[in-house]
């Protein structure tokens, strides 16, 4: 109740104190404002010659000139007394020395002469030939605000000041009086006013007042809360009824406590069980983490291996393909040459036969020659009879056909790797595949006849070996997929950019290989999966499934497209479509 | 003038024919085909053909399929497979299938190439003395013979592998299961055994010559080569040093693996009433001076296995 007097006073004095404070500034101001004019005016009254006229020290009290200036500043007083001047308000200044200046003229003549000790406002308008005031100061005789005004001769030089001086206490007075009787009246208006609420407090706000603390706070669960309201009114049946209430809820409290204790503590045992169960989930889930983490590495592994693996199943099959196709020939004219180091011996004793028919015939050696006749017949006889001549001549006829079998194998193998190049080059597309079916013979030439159906100087820039690759690859699909004996139908062929017929060499914009069978097609579901990584229709330990997958991949290093058209029955066509030019990044 | 033996030669390249034909005409009457219909009708038009060569992969009948079919037609005609490449799948098909008697790689040595025919035909003699023999005695032989429970021995390093194997054929076998190489040796000094099948993957023991000993010494045994090894070489060797019956490659299934020992047995019995012949032995018998098969013999003789089993077969005395 004290607080809220005391706040209420705050409230009806802080606008009064505030506004005192205002005025009081506003007052100063406007005061400030009223001496400057006051002071301007009468030092423009003031004859400048006259005032040079006289002499500061000491001052000659009865010169002409100083009683006229004399009169001047006391008539002006006279004239403003009406704002508080008095006789000793109002002076004119003379400069003395560097900080001092001396009374010049002023009511009180006996003062004539004494220094005066210069302040900043009167340095400034005795410099600036202007005008200037003080703020309020104080000294011993009272609270002062000055204005000063310079006294300037006709070429504007400043010969003295005057001075207004104001003692404010008056002003001052009159508002701190006012201020005063504010304060009274409110005080009187709070004292009065917290007397009649104590009053009624006491009465019914109290009660009213300990009612509400008691609901307040038995809300905010002080079960304990009771009202001690002793008076038998409304107010009294109030808080008993209160205080019923609260006994009947505090039970009710009670059990309800009772119970959600009991049902806390078996959600906290029932949390903790799950949270034991979480803990072992998210260990669990951890080791399956970690288990996923290390079989993603062992995935990633095996795709590597399983790359290489279809590497080297292709070259795996290239080679196996390559031994057969060199051990061959290789087996006759291995063959060829042994036996030709047979026949060797046998023609060599042939001639050495006739040889020593020869000499006999020369020596005339009769007895012998019959022999020797005989000797040579019988061996030319058994050459004839094993064919030696004619079968030499064929064995160097076959190894010379054996050689130049495999000199060409590996002349094909060479271009079908072209290991030593690393860039795109132009190269010769058709001689590609020609290389690529010559390693691959071995594994068509009982499952299909090809046709080839090339455009002459068919080139485009590209890494020939890897193209190779993907022939070999799609050649080799292709004879698989013939079940008795079919055709493999190659052809080549510009394309230019769509709408343009291919005309001219700069037309030729893209290089498109088709390798088509007639064999048994691929079922229509698989046909958007063939180029997939590790699908494949082959048994397990036939096929990796990545040859197509590798082959796609190596088409779009070519940024060039392989696409697929089968029908089930009938046979498969591959086209391969890659820019002629590679633009040079 | 004596009629020459009869030889057939099978090759999708008229060059090679040309030229193994240089090679034989002198010694051999001489057949050529292109292909494994071709020699077959050539076989059954000459059904003196006592040897054949012929090549692996061409078109049509592959190799192995036209030996088959020719050892059903002609059952002592020995058969040379003659082969580009070691493909594995080629090789185990020539054996289990064709039984081949040799497996010979090209380029061949000319000079082992014809050692091996004429082995061939000195072979195949005595097989046909065997199977008119046994054409004699078939009937009362076998209706005779004791139905005695045949031993089989399992080999294998893994203790549980034989332990299984031995578990699958108790009841229809004596089975005994070992996973040593010495301990199949003190089985075998210790009783007659008609099958060892065993793994050809050991710690420190070439398997070949470990079989071959036991072949030497128990010609009636039939060996039988179980193994997850796909090894072209092992293979090659296990044909043509040692005439394995059969080389299996795991997992095979159940059915597959107690039918090959059944025919494995049948065959150990009939060489016990001599109504077939381990062409080794009869190798041996006929050509002790042909290098191929001495070098063989000397190898097998001095073999560390043989000396053991002796020895052991001693002690059991």
């Amino acid at each position: 109740m004290l607080v809220q007097a005391l706040i209420l006073s705050v409230a009806i004095l802080l606008p009064a104190v505030l506004n005192f404070q205002n005025q009081k500034e506003e007052t100063l101001k406007h005061l400030q404002e009223q001496l400057q004019t006051a002071a301007n005016a009468l030092a423009l009254e003031i004859n400048p010659s006259d005032f040079a006229k006289l002499s500061a020290i000491p001052a000659d009290t009865l010169l002409l000139e100083y009683k006229l200036i004399h009169d001047k500043i006391a008539r002006f007083t006279k004239a403003n007394r009406y704002l508080g001047f008095d006789d000793d308000n109002v002076y004119a200044f003379k400069w003395a020395a560097r900080d001092t200046m001396r009374f010049a003229v002023m009511f009180y003549s006996q003062y004539v002469g004494t220094p005066y000790r210069v302040r900043s406002e009167m340095e400034y308008a005795f410099r600036n030939r202007s005008s200037s005031y003080t703020g309020i100061y104080e000294d011993e005789n009272g609270v002062w605000v000055s204005a000063y005004a310079p006294i300037l001769d006709s070429t504007g030089t400043v010969l003295g000041l005057i001075e207004v001086d104001f003692k404010n206490n008056y002003y001052l007075t009159l508002l701190e009086e006012k201020l005063r009787s504010i304060i009274a009246v409110s005080l009187l208006a709070v004292v009065s006013g917290s007397a009649l609420s104590f009053l009624l407090a006491a009465l019914i706000t109290k009660p009213v007042t300990a009612i509400t603390d008691a609901v307040l706070a038995f809300s905010r669960g002080d079960r304990a809360r009771r009202v001690s309201v002793s008076s038998t009114d409304e107010i009294g049946s109030l808080a008993q009824a209160f205080n019923y209430m609260a006994t009947e809820i505090s039970e009710r409290d009670r059990i309800t406590e009772e119970i959600r204790k009991q049902r806390l503590e078996e959600t906290i045992s029932a949390l903790n069980q799950s949270n034991t169960q979480l803990a072992e989930k998210q260990r669990e889930l951890e080791l399956t983490i970690d288990a996923l983490n290390q079989s993603n590495a062992q995935i990633k592994a095996q795709q590597l291996q399983l790359v290489q693996a279809e590497k080297m199943s292709s070259l795996g099959q290239m080679v196996a393909g390559i031994a057969h196709e060199i051990n061959t020939p290789l087996g006759f004219v291995k063959n060829s040459l042994s036996l030709l180091s047979r026949n060797q011996e046998e023609i060599e004793s042939l001639l050495e036969k006739q040889q020593h028919l020869a000499e006999a015939l020369i020596n005339g050696d009769d007895t012998a020659i019959e022999q020797r006749i005989a000797d040579a017949f019988e061996a030319k006889r058994e050459l004839d009879e094993n064919e030696v001549i004619d079968d030499t001549r064929k064995m160097l006829d076959h190894s010379k056909t054996g050689i130049a079998r495999i000199e060409e194998l590996v002349t094909n193998l060479k271009n079908f790797s072209r290991l030593d190049e690393s860039a795109f080059k132009l190269s010769d597309i058709n001689e590609g595949i020609d290389s690529t079916l010559v390693i691959a013979f071995n594994a068509i030439k009982h499952k299909a006849d090809v046709v080839k159906d090339y455009t002459p100087d068919f080139k485009a820039e590209c890494y020939p070996s890897q193209l190779n690759q993907v022939f070999l690859n799609l050649v080799m699909n292709a004879a698989q997929a013939i079940t008795d004996r079919g055709t493999i139908t190659i052809t080549t062929r510009y394309e230019s950019e769509p709408n343009v017929e291919a005309k001219a060499p700069s037309d030729r914009t893209y290089a498109v290989i088709k390798i088509a069978d007639n064999g048994k097609g691929i079922a229509p579901e698989h046909l958007n999966k063939i180029f997939d990584p590790f699908f494949t229709t082959k048994p397990v330990g036939q096929g990796t499934g990545l040859g197509l997958s590798i082959s796609y991949q190596i088409i779009e290093r070519h940024k060039g497209t392989i696409s697929v058209k089968s029908t089930v029955g009938q046979g498969t066509e591959f086209s391969v479509r890659i820019p002629t030019r590679q633009t040079k990044v | 003038m004596a009629e020459k033996p009869e030889l057939l030669l099978i090759d999708d390249e008229p060059l090679i024919l040309d030229s193994l034909k240089i090679l034989f005409k002198r010694d051999y009457q001489v057949y050529t085909a292109q292909s494994g219909e071709q020699g077959l009708k050539e076989i059954k038009q000459h059904p003196n053909i006592k040897v054949v060569i012929c090549d692996q992969r061409m078109p049509g009948l592959l190799g192995h399929e036209t030996l088959r079919e020719i050892k059903r037609l002609s059952p002592h005609t020995i058969r040379i497979l003659l082969t580009g490449y070691s493909d594995l799948d080629a090789i185990l098909n020539s054996v289990n299938s064709g039984e081949v008697f040799r497996y010979i790689s090209k380029p061949w040595n000319s000079d082992n190439l014809m050692r091996v025919v004429e082995l061939g035909f000195r072979i195949s003699e005595r097989l046909e003395k065997v199977e008119r023999d046994a054409a004699a005695k078939k009937a009362d032989t076998l209706n005779g013979a004791t139905m005695h429970k045949h031993a089989v021995l399992f080999v294998d390093e893994q203790a549980a592998v034989v332990q299984t194997l031995v578990n699958q054929f108790s009841t229809k076998y004596d089975a005994v299961g070992v996973s040593s190489t010495d301990e199949a040796l003190r089985e075998l000094s210790k009783r007659p055994v008609s099958v060892v099948v065993s793994n050809v993957d050991f710690a420190d023991a070439d398997p070949i010559d470990f079989l071959n000993a036991i072949s030497h010494e128990y010609p009636n045994t039939i060996t039988l080569i179980y193994t997850e090894q796909r090894d072209a070489t092992l293979a090659i060797r296990a044909i043509n040093e040692l005439n394995v019956f059969r080389y299996l490659v795991k997992p095979s299934d159940d059915a597959k693996l107690a039918d090959t020992l059944a025919a494995a047995v049948e065959r150990s019995n009939a060489r016990e009433h001599k109504l077939e012949a381990s062409t080794i032995h009869i190798g041996r018998e006929v050509a002790p001076d042909k290098s191929d098969v001495s070098t063989l013999r000397r190898k097998i003789e001095s073999s560390t296995y043989l000396l053991k089993l002796r020895a052991m077969r001693t002690a059991q005395r």
